[in-house]
């Protein structure tokens, strides 16, 4: 299914107004199957996007990636799936990364994930204990899960930038704002020309694997340009708790090692290549854009 | 026209007639070889049709969209036939003659630029003029047959080989900055024109100094408003970064293939080679944007800036890891191999100058994108 640019505007207002920040991962889960999470996770990676940008944008912890995961892996949505250890894109055969999902409370064996960001929900557990699906089926939930992963960072990218943007025209010093500063406004400009430059990556998503990581290397990039520039230029605010910054900062930095992280995503693209012995040309030209 | 159909016919075409095109020498070559080789694809290409593409045919082009000028040059330059940068400057001259120009001038003069039939170069930065463009000091004052010409231009690829020259040059109060510029086509065998060719650091005499002393123009030469020179020199500036820019992502991707045949052995190899991937993939897919945004007829404004940064990452990128994984090849290596991608790589620092530095670029994304305001 593909969206119209209305389509995907009118859901992103939709969904901003379902998620909550300060909620848990699980009733965030609960708004969004009331809002057709379901039918969305099924009809392709085009919705799944929109989710997972507007999830990143507005800092709200959900457990929808394991429905992404669990329709890759032809299993029903709603499934407890189990996801690599971190920074790894292996199936899991020992200890595998499962979601809030698993009941703390009532399984043995768990060891909740704390880590950087706590609000998530992980926990690590024996691989026995969660659902993968067919194993043929695994390139697929790498493919699927990345692209949702890139939406994810590319959604916290841009918060990254617009408290930095807010801040620099805010925030006075020497009598004047400090993004009129040729030093400041740089670094912004940066940080905008990663996002942009993940932006039409990500649009051209569909169910191809090199598509996928590409648009997630991107995103991961645009990402690491926020977290690094957009912390500087909130400085010393952006360094407290007080300052929404750190939460996206911090979740970043886990998720970007979901499913394989952007270095080793970027070595694994140039090692295909290698491989291969060839570059595909992987943009075409074509009169119409995809969406 | 369908894109695919056309570029299958291109294809056939240039496989049928490869010995035609081929270059007669090895790599790089040297400069007048390279445009000895430029005018010669040129002109095969206009005999067989494929130059016209494209172009309205009020100019002598076949018609269709801009698109296909992309497709075209992305061939062109895909098999390393031309210089991408030389072949590309067709792109900014003639859209501007058929803007500006009156449409005898230009359905006399375009074709002769599609052909490869003459040269033209751009005479628009000056030694005191580079990013500040609008502060250009070469000075044109009207008598009674037309216009008188004095100043120095800089930068100014290729005059020396040229027959003519786009010039920008300013009629208003010194202080008139953007407001008091107008726009020329002269003549470079005009007496009081003396060109004197500058070396790039890879040694080629790719660029000149032009001196202007009493060179007279008649006023037919003259390109849009008397005092509407900036609007004529923005005219350029979508086509650089539209189908120009596609035709530079051909050169950069064919030099991508390049190292991953060479297959580096080196541990670093694989991610740095993902990396240029990446940012090549970037390029791509923002210049397709781009171009179909053209192709819909909206105007391309500063939102460009971001394709150009883009393009000016990628192309140094690819050529940092090309010097990663080649130890020694730009430094110690002197055959025809190594030239060439030292020239490339030399030639690939000033990605960042040109067409408007990266300072440049990230001031105009602060003001206009990010809507920072002022600088102050």
């Amino acid at each position: 299914m593909n969206l119209t640019p209305d389509d995907r505007s009118t859901l992103a207002q939709s969904l901003r107004g379902t998620l909550d920040p300060t909620a848990d991962p699980l009733d965030n889960d609960a708004a969004l199957v009331e809002l057709g999470w379901h039918d969305m996770v099924e009809s392709g990676p085009d919705a799944v996007g929109v989710v997972f940008e507007v999830l990143g944008m507005t800092g709200s912890s959900s457990t929808v990636l394991d429905d992404v995961v669990a329709v890759a892996a032809g299993l029903e949505p709603g499934s407890t799936v189990g996801l690599p250890r971190w920074g790894s894109a292996e199936r899991p055969t020992t200890i595998a990364l499962g979601s809030a999902r698993l009941d703390t409370q009532r399984l043995a064996g768990l060891r909740p994930v704390a880590g950087i960001d706590p609000e998530l929900g992980f926990v690590e557990c024996d691989a026995s204990l969660l659902l993968f699906g067919d194993e043929d089926r695994w390139p697929a939930v790498v493919t699927a899960a990345r692209a949702a992963i890139g939406a994810w960072l590319f959604g916290m990218a841009r918060a990254m930038l617009e408290m930095a943007r807010t801040h620099a025209v805010d925030r006075t010093q020497f009598g004047r704002p400090i993004g009129s500063f040729q030093a400041v406004r740089h670094k912004l400009a940066d940080v905008h020309v990663a996002i942009e430059a993940a932006d039409p990556a990500l649009a051209a998503v569909g169910n191809g694997t090199l598509d996928s990581d590409l648009a997630r290397v991107l995103a991961g990039q645009a990402a690491a340009v926020a977290s690094m520039h957009c912390q500087q230029i909130l400085a010393g605010v952006g360094f407290t708790e007080e300052h929404g910054f750190h939460r996206y900062m911090k979740r970043a930095m886990f998720v970007d090692g979901l499913f394989g992280t952007t270095s080793s995503i970027c070595a694994e693209l140039g090692r295909g290549l290698l491989r291969d012995n060839s570059v595909p040309r992987t943009v075409q030209l074509q009169a119409h854009a995809p969406r | 026209m369908d894109i695919a159909a056309c570029r299958l016919r291109l294809t056939d075409h240039l496989d049928e007639f490869a010995d035609e095109y081929a270059p007669t020498f090895q790599g790089a070559g040297t400069l007048t070889q390279q445009l000895e080789q430029l005018s010669k694809v040129k002109a095969l290409l206009w005999e067989h049709g494929f130059a016209q593409w494209g172009w309205p045919e009020r100019v002598g082009g076949s018609g269709g969209p801009a698109m296909l000028r992309a497709m075209v040059g992305e061939e062109i330059v895909a098999r390393d036939l031309v210089v991408a940068g030389f072949f590309s400057m067709t792109e900014t001259l003639a859209p501007t003659l058929i803007e500006f120009a009156s449409p005898d001038v230009a359905a006399r003069f375009v074709p002769r630029i599609l052909s490869g039939s003459e040269m033209w170069c751009q005479g628009f930065s000056e030694p005191n003029a580079g990013s500040d463009l609008a502060s250009l000091s070469c000075r044109a004052v009207p008598d009674e047959d037309g216009w008188v010409i004095n100043g120095q231009k800089l930068w100014t690829s290729l005059s020396q080989f040229s027959q003519r020259c786009l010039l920008l040059a300013r009629t208003g109060t010194p202080e008139s900055r953007h407001r008091g510029i107008t726009a020329f086509f002269l003549d470079m065998d005009t007496p009081g024109i003396t060109v004197r060719p500058v070396a790039i650091m890879s040694g080629n005499a790719e660029f000149a100094e032009v001196f202007f002393d009493d060179v007279a123009v008649p006023d037919a030469r003259r390109l849009g408003e008397v005092d509407g020179g900036w609007s004529v020199a923005m005219t350029l500036l979508p086509f650089e970064r539209s189908t120009a820019f596609w035709h530079r992502t051909a050169f950069l991707w064919s030099r991508l293939d390049r190292i991953v045949a060479d297959d580096p052995k080196d541990d670093r190899a694989a991610y740095l080679i993902g990396e240029a991937f990446t940012a090549l993939h970037a390029l791509r897919s923002r210049s397709l944007a781009t171009l179909q945004r053209l192709d819909r007829g909206e105007t391309l404004g500063p939102e460009t800036s971001i394709d150009k940064v883009l393009m000016a990452t990628a192309e140094q990128k690819v050529f940092d890891v090309a010097r990663t994984l080649f130890p020694g090849l730009m430094e110690t290596g002197d055959d025809a191999d190594a030239q060439q991608w030292r020239d490339e790589f030399l030639y690939s620092r000033a990605a960042t100058i040109y067409g408007g530095t990266g300072e440049i670029q990230r001031n105009i994304i602060a003001r206009r994108l990010l809507d920072l305001g002022d600088e102050r």
